[in-house]
Formats: C-alpha cells, structure tokens, sequence
C-alpha cells in the first residue's frame, strides 16, 4: 500500500518437493513476522529425497510521508535444519 | 567334516554366551526424529560467526539413572573463544518431552557444573576447544524416559540469554558430523556450513518537502466601520463578520526529523495613494474592534501542526496578529508530519475616517523543513 510504512518478503519456489509456507505463500502479499531473535519458518520440504528446491525471494518496502529520510538497512539470516 | 562340526558348536556356543550376555543388559538402538536448529549458517572465514544449537532426538531407549549424553561437534567448531568466555553449564538447557511433539519443550532439567544430586544433570564440555558436551544424570529423577524426545539448547537461545556464550562456527563452508550418544542409544545429525548465511538489505529515504496554497489571490470587498470583514477567496470577495471566514488553505508535508516553520511577510493593507490599514494584534475577539483600523491574519491547524499562540484563531481562542515586513513564524511542527492542513484568516476593521481607496498587500508564506 503505497503511501503506509511496510516491509514484507514473500517466496516463490520451484523444483523438488519443497513449499513456502503461509503467509510468504502468497502471489501478491508479503508478510514478515521474524525479528532479530525470533525466526520465522518460510519453507519446509517434508521429504527428504535430495532432490533440490529452488526459493526465490522478494522484498517489497513503502513510506509514508513523514517516513524520516536516512539510510535504512537490515540484515536477513537464512538458515536450513535437516530433521533426520 | 570333524572341524566344520567343532566350528558349528563353537558358533554355536558363542550365540549362546551373546544371549546370556544380553539378557541381563538393555539393547542399544539408534536415535531417531534428529535435528540442530543454528541460529547461524555462515562460516568464520572472514569474521568470527557464532551461533546458537538446538539439539533435538528421540532415545527409543532412554537415558537412566546416572547415564549420560554425550554430544561431540566435529573439529571446526569452537566453544572456548566466544567473547562472553568459553561454554560452560550455564550455557546448556535441557528439557526432557515424554510425549514427542517435534517441538523444543517438555520438563527443564536442573543444570550443574559437577556433582549432581538425583535430580540433577551436570553439564561439562571438554576435549578440543570444547567441542564434547557431557550430560550426566545425576539420580532417579534426572533421567528420559524411552522414546521420550530430548532437547538439548546450547548459546543464546537459553535463558542465560545474551551473556550466554556460543559455538563458533567452522572456518570451512561444508558438512559437518555431530555425534550423540544418549545412554545406550546413538545418532548423528549432519548440518551444513555454508559461505554467507546473511542477506543484507539496504534503502534510502531522500529528504522530501511539499507546500502549496489553495489560492493566490484574496480579497475584502468593501470594508466596513461598523462591521469586521473577512477575506474569501471567490468573487464577490469578503464575507460580513463577526463570524470569521476561512480564506484559504496550506498545505505541508515533509519527513525531516525535525519538522517544518511556516513564515509569513508582507507589509500591510495600504492604497495606491500610501494610505494603510494599522496592523493589529487582537487577543481573543472574533471580529476584533469595529471602527477602529486593524488588519490582522489567524491560522487553524488541521491535525498535529501547532499554531504561535498570537495567530491561534481556532475557537474559542481567536487570535490573530500581524507583522509588518518582518518575516515571522506562525506555525511548526517538531516531528516529521503527514499532509497538514492549516487554515489562513485575514481580518479586516476600518474606523469612520479612514481614507477610501483600494487598499492591497501581497503576503509571501514559506515553508522550511528542518531535517
């Protein structure tokens, strides 16, 4: 929503038996609920075939008007755990 | 023919001694439903990348009393050089899951350094940059049950919290083996050290400010000494008081991190022959003093925007004043604001003799942001 603060990622992915997860599932929203000690889980691949999945990930980001000027930045950890 | 017949007895009589053997002992059996969730992936190669475990199994077996677990991380890994100082009991939370749900939860057990009591589990690391951590039941109660999940956080993911100390994280992007052994039962978990395990992300904001005004030309009409008259925008110009009339509108918005002012100058009312209309200052009176000249302006904000009190015509304070040539704030705000909307009065009173002409000023209003 063009004019209101937000930043959101969603996924896409391709290959294998991988899926995104809700909300990040979406065509056209994007969420973001982690922070920087609490993950979120974007994907999971409930069978361990090895055969590879592909995510593609999109960041969407609006200001407000009164959004300060500065430079923003942020940091995005990915991590993967294999449940064997 | 006699040998193969001695061999088959003594086989035989082995398999005999093997189950006597174990029939007194619990067999092992491999861990199962096995993960470490990292709080990191990347490796140490070019900064120091520390993370946080959670360990998670299922012991088909159980651990008993007085059994330990033992987790070994592969050389790489490094547990004496966190910041925080080397990994320690307090490090180490565990919690022990009757029911196995996939989830790190179940009954916290009591940590310690050394000598546990029965209800109690030590917690040392040893070996190489203390890549083995030794669980020791302590007794009857510090113990899993079979097929109880187990889950084992090691870092900043404990409620030591932030002063926790962590694994450092292997130099080399690439597999690694950690090994578990839970009493009688074993397993490894394989995690994956990859180069860069962080995306950064990065944007800009410029500075940004807008103003405009509604319209650029207002008027009185006749005015009047026995009656306040307000400026409008629209022909017939002027409006009769003592109601005030709005006579047009501002608009600002800007994000400086400070906010904006607003100025006005200009000189006031004056004719074409040098006459003027006094400027005034009125404190708290609608339509001023009729029969006596004043010319004076009053600003509305719309939302946050704060107005100078001496221009605070909002009701019931209806103030205004005017300034001659002297370029003067009226209005501000201190944080970053959205669209503003404030709204300009012009008041004007004339007494019996003031000169008749057509009286006019132009009034120059700008808007700085302050970033």
């Amino acid at each position: 929503m063009a004019g209101t603060e937000q930043f959101g990622i969603r996924a896409t992915y391709s290959g294998g038996d991988g899926a995104v997860l809700a909300p990040y599932n979406d065509n056209v929203k994007y969420a973001y609920s982690a922070s920087e000690n609490t993950p979120a889980v974007l994907a999971v691949d409930l069978n361990g075939n090895d055969v590879s999945t592909m995510y593609s990930i999109y960041y969407l980001a609006n200001i407000s008007g009164n959004t300060e000027q500065s430079e923003y930045s942020t940091y995005i950890t990915f991590t993967i755990t294999g449940n064997f | 023919m006699k040998t193969i017949k001695n061999t088959l007895k003594i086989l035989s009589l082995t398999a005999v001694l093997i189950c006597i053997f174990h029939a007194g002992k619990v067999l092992a059996a491999p861990l199962t439903s096995k993960s470490d969730s990292m709080s990191r992936l990347g490796n140490s190669t070019t900064e120091a990348v520390y993370s946080d475990h959670t360990i998670q199994f299922v012991t088909p077996t159980g651990v008993s009393s007085g059994q330990t677990i033992v987790i070994t991380f592969p050389s790489g890994f490094n547990g004496a050089t966190h910041p925080n100082g080397a990994l320690d009991f307090s490090d180490v939370n565990v919690f022990v899951n009757a029911v196995p749900d996939g989830t790190c939860g179940g009954t916290q057990q009591d940590i310690v350094s050394a000598a546990p009591t029965a209800s109690q589990w030590s917690a040392v690391f040893s070996g190489a940059d203390n890549t083995v951590l030794t669980l020791t039941s302590g007794g009857a109660t510090a113990v899993a049950g079979a097929n109880s999940e187990v889950c084992i956080k090691i870092g900043q993911n404990t409620t030591t919290g932030t002063t926790a100390s962590q694994y450092l994280n292997p130099t080399t992007s690439g597999s690694y083996t950690i090994s578990i052994v839970a009493g009688d039962d074993s397993g490894d978990i394989v995690t994956r050290i990859i180069d860069n395990d962080r995306v950064t992300i990065t944007a800009h904001v410029t500075e940004t400010i807008t103003f405009s005004l509604s319209d650029y030309e207002v008027g009185f009409g006749n005015l009047n000494p026995t009656g306040a008259r307000f400026a409008t925008g629209s022909e017939p110009y002027g409006a009769d008081g003592p109601t005030s009339v709005v006579a047009h509108t501002m608009s600002v918005s800007t994000n400086g991190s400070s906010g904006y002012e607003i100025t006005y100058i200009g000189n006031t009312l004056t004719s074409g022959a040098g006459d003027t209309i006094d400027a005034a200052t009125i404190t708290g009176d609608e339509d001023g003093t009729p029969g006596t000249e004043q010319f004076a302006i009053g600003f509305v904000a719309g939302t946050d925007a704060t107005v100078v009190p001496a221009y605070n015509q909002a009701n019931p304070t209806f103030n205004y004043s005017f300034v001659p040539n002297v370029e003067t704030p009226f209005v501000y705000e201190t944080a970053p604001s959205d669209t503003e909307i404030v709204s300009a009065y012009y008041l004007a009173n004339i007494s019996g003799v003031t000169p008749a002409g057509l009286y006019s000023t132009s009034l120059t209003y700008v808007a700085t942001a302050n970033f």
